[in-house]
């Protein structure tokens, strides 16, 4: 090939990412927009919001608790002694434990003075054989499932063939509620019919003191990887699900924290068994089915609900988590490929699927090669020191720019860390993240892109460690 | 090209840090101005809450001087004094009920409060709006009814709540049968929030509830029906019961939950009969029903619905079989029978609901054999293997 022709084409790939880079932080500039809007409306709304009167009133609707487990004997006790004693009417705690290796199992067994009862399963989702169902007649709102283990998505299917009531949620076994987030997260259901699902925040408890299974007092972690995450978390459920929820367009709702309408999640068959991204994969396939039906239908971000999570504080796990969110993102994508750029799904199909493709799936391998090319291009003289900058600037500002601007919101919205120490150390991470930790980020996600083929039908666990006194 | 692009990222930077500084500077100015009101607030805050509470604490004993009522005009027009009197008066009205609730809304139109309000719901900020709704539903003042009205057919879910809500509190019963009858067929709001709002109505609810449960509508007739039963006043039993022979699905259910939460076991014969009913909701819902009504009359039927081929309805019919006194003398013709779901069933309410300790506790004062814990444990050996 001659060199004229490899420079041209070298220098057109360049532009090329450049652009790609302009227009990806301009989407995430109009979610910050529409997501400031958002977040404002909801925070006036909170004004004249009943939900307190709901806490005890008869008319709330009763929902279960669902716990899927597997390995998760440090967090498991004391994260179902948090959720029974929850502020809500009337609810029940289905832990599902999938065919742990560890002592999940008698753990629970033995804390909560459990016994095997003869319940017959009524299966209206497929799921691998139910061992057995183990219940105290003293905690009459906690059920302990044991199952042959077939993955977290299996292991929710059998929670929603055990549940007794209109309204699910699945909680990661590492979580922690806060107490009135419950009622929270179903007033959505109670004021619009059309409500079928509704997401709420995940927040790191890193760094935070958890007593009895509370968040008694909300701090930030001394490790780096950890602080990192809180900026992270706060721009994807800030900026990025209030805006799309803003487009009435939200395609995730996180595993960490979610409610659904039980028959709306049956009536798509339940989560998806054969993916890692079983979250993802409930929301998109329920937005595919209710447009594709023509069935009015609501699929909701709430701000406020909190839902407290250990975030992984190594690399290694961070890396495993990453991984796992990568292969699960586009293995849903491929399994609605024709949702892309498709009317006939609305808003879904015409910008929050092509959106994810283009951007969300393919995102990290435009940015890796970008990283690679664009000093090559320089070193070897094809581009000049101009554009070799210009790349830099509009890559690390933007990312600086959008973390400063999720932060504000924060601020100024729920102001959960409301110190100016607390400011100026979240601002300080929000500009130092775009230096090393956001490539590592897209690394790990390169290798979810080359692995997902092996990969896609895995748990993926990380290391947790107990909430007890956490700092 | 290469100019013109750098100047697209360098505008585009430009831009971006603008709208972050702005950002930044609205917070902040935002937050100075919360700190300057709140101190403002605090220095104020004594004297007026100090004043009105006064006025409030004695209004069932002397009548309001127009010395009081102008001072008290006087904090309306101030923002940061309204906003503490408001306060205040919500305050009141969450904690205090009967004439001096009365009064208190009297005291709030006199001074002028209701009509700040009213004013409100002019606005075309819907928030503003559904607040203003709210805040007229506390005081509950019926000066706000025809406005409330005007605003019943906006399709902002957070309104109409809002304004039902209102209704209900304010307890004026053609104002709110009017609301209820002009509500579509495709109102937004679930069943149960509808339910709250007819539990919260504060006026006459016999009157409401016979004038809305024989409404076409049926969804809308539903909810009365259920929010009657809620209210467990027996003299709406027989009007209730009506609906057990109505065509309607909707309105059977609903009647089947009010009877049961009444505990009116005088209709106990029709509900048995409703165990046969062609939709398996409605059989479900009159298994679980007897269970409430605890009737020995329905001891046998129940036994007959768990063999009911929903499951549902199987799990209904053996709680209320052995919540029934003498139901659990009936588990041993079950386990005797033939039909292994209804045995299935019977055995896993047994555990989990009634408790093995109570099966065992039954069988202590209990002279038959084999035990009904032995019984039961042969069955489930038999079926292991």
């Amino acid at each position: 090939m001659n060199t004229p022709l490899l420079k041209s084409i070298v220098i057109n790939f360049n532009y090329f990412i450049i652009y790609y880079v302009l227009v990806i932080n301009f989407i995430y500039f109009i979610q910050l927009i529409l997501a400031a809007f958002n977040l404002s409306d909801y925070v006036r709304k909170i004004r004249y919001s009943d939900y307190k009167k709901y806490i005890t009133s008869d008319n709330m609707i009763p929902i279960s608790i669902l716990v899927p487990a597997y390995n998760e004997e440090e967090t498991i006790v004391e994260n179902i002694k948090s959720l029974i004693s929850l502020n809500y009417p009337k609810f029940e705690v289905i832990v599902i434990n999938d065919g742990s290796k560890d002592n999940t199992l008698n753990k629970v067994i033995q804390e909560f003075d459990l016994k095997e009862v003869n319940q017959p399963v009524r299966y209206r989702l497929k799921t691998n054989k139910i061992k057995g169902i183990y219940k105290n007649i003293d905690i009459p709102n906690l059920i302990l499932v044991d199952k042959e283990n077939g993955g977290k998505a299996d292991a929710l299917n059998a929670g929603i063939n055990i549940s007794n009531y209109p309204i699910i949620t699945s909680i990661d076994a590492d979580s922690i509620l806060e107490s009135d987030s419950l009622v929270r997260v179903v007033m959505p259901f109670i004021e619009d019919k059309k409500t079928v699902a509704v997401g709420g925040i995940v927040r790191i408890a890193n760094g935070s003191i958890i007593t009895r299974g509370r968040v008694v007092d909300i701090g930030l972690p001394k490790s780096s990887v950890a602080m990192f995450q809180i900026v992270e978390y706060l721009r994807a459920f800030l900026t990025g699900r209030v805006g799309w929820d803003a487009l009435n367009s939200l395609l995730i709702v996180s595993g960490a924290f979610g409610a659904f309408k039980k028959e709306a999640a049956i009536e798509v068959g339940g989560y998806a068994k054969n993916t890692i991204g079983e979250d993802m994969e409930l929301i998109v396939k329920m937005h595919e089915y209710f447009l594709r039906n023509k069935i009015p239908y609501r699929i909701k971000f709430v701000p406020d609900p909190v839902c407290w999570t250990q975030a992984p504080e190594t690399l290694k796990d961070l890396r495993s988590q990453r991984r796992r969110w990568q292969i699960g993102l586009m293995d849903s994508l491929f399994k609605h490929k024709r949702m892309f750029f498709n009317p006939r799904y609305k808003q879904i199909g015409l910008i929050a699927v092509p959106y994810f493709w283009l951007f969300e799936m393919i995102g990290p391998i435009i940015e890796i090669i970008g990283y690679v090319m664009i000093p090559l291009a320089y070193i070897f003289g094809l581009l000049n020191l101009k554009y070799f900058l210009l790349f830099f600037a509009a890559s690390i500002l933007y990312g600086i720019l959008l973390s400063l601007g999720a932060i504000l919101l924060e601020e100024y919205t729920f102001n959960k860390y409301p110190t100016l120490k607390q400011l100026i150390k979240l601002s300080l991470y929000g500009i130092l993240e775009n230096f090393g930790y956001r490539q590592f980020t897209t690394f790990y996600r390169i290798e979810g892109i080359i692995k997902f083929r092996k990969m896609k039908h895995s748990w993926g666990k990380i290391k947790r460690t107990s909430f007890q006194n956490q700092r | 090209m290469v100019i013109c692009m750098e100047l697209i990222v360098l505008y585009s930077i430009l831009i971006f840090s603008v709208i972050i500084i702005l950002l930044y500077a609205y917070l902040i100015t935002e937050k100075l101005y919360e700190d300057y009101i709140n101190r403002k607030k605090r220095r104020v805050y004594k004297d007026v809450s100090g004043y009105l509470d006064d006025i409030a604490s004695r209004l069932d004993e002397y009548e309001v001087t127009n010395v009081q009522l102008k001072v008290l005009k006087g904090f309306i027009k101030d923002r940061i004094k309204r906003e503490i009197i408001e306060e205040r008066f919500l305050l009141y009205f969450e904690n205090l009920r009967g004439s001096i609730s009365n009064n208190l809304t009297k005291l709030a139109e006199d001074i002028g409060l209701v009509d700040y309000e009213l004013e409100k719901l002019k606005s075309k900020d819907m928030h503003k709006v559904a607040l203003a709704c709210k805040n007229l539903g506390e005081i509950r003042s019926k000066k706000a009814l025809g406005s409330l009205l005007d605003l019943i057919d906006i399709e902002v879910v957070e309104v109409k709540y809002n304004v039902l809500m209102a209704l209900a509190k304010i307890g004026d019963e053609e104002a709110f049968i009017e609301a209820f009858k002009r509500l579509s067929k495709t109102i937004p709001l679930s069943e149960r929030s509808l339910v709250e709002i007819a539990d919260s109505f504060e006026g006459d609810k016999i009157y409401v509830y016979r004038n809305l449960m024989y409404l076409e509508d049926e969804f809308i007739s539903s909810i009365f029906i259920k929010s009657a039963g809620n209210y467990k006043n027996t003299i709406l039993a027989d009007e209730i019961a009506i609906f057990l022979a109505d065509e309607n699905k909707e309105k059977k259910i609903a009647a089947l939950k009010a009877l049961g939460n009444m505990g009116d076991n005088r209709y106990v014969i029709q509900i048995i009969e409703l165990l046969n009913d062609e939709s398996w909701e409605v059989r479900a819902i009159a298994a679980k029903v007897l269970g409430q009504l605890q009737d020995n009359r329905a001891l046998i039927p129940l036994v007959k619905a768990l063999s009911d081929k929903e499951w549902y309805v199987r799990y209904n019919a053996a709680n209320s079989l052995i919540s029934i006194e003498g139901g659990i003398e009936l588990v041993y013709d079950v386990l005797d029978g033939e039909d292994r779901f209804a045995k299935d069933i019977v055995v896993s309410v047994l555990e989990t609901s009634y408790g093995w300790d109570k099966v065992l506790e039954y069988d202590m004062y209990s002279s038959r054999t084999p035990k009904l814990s032995e019984a039961i444990k042969k069955y489930i050996e038999e079926k292991d293997r």
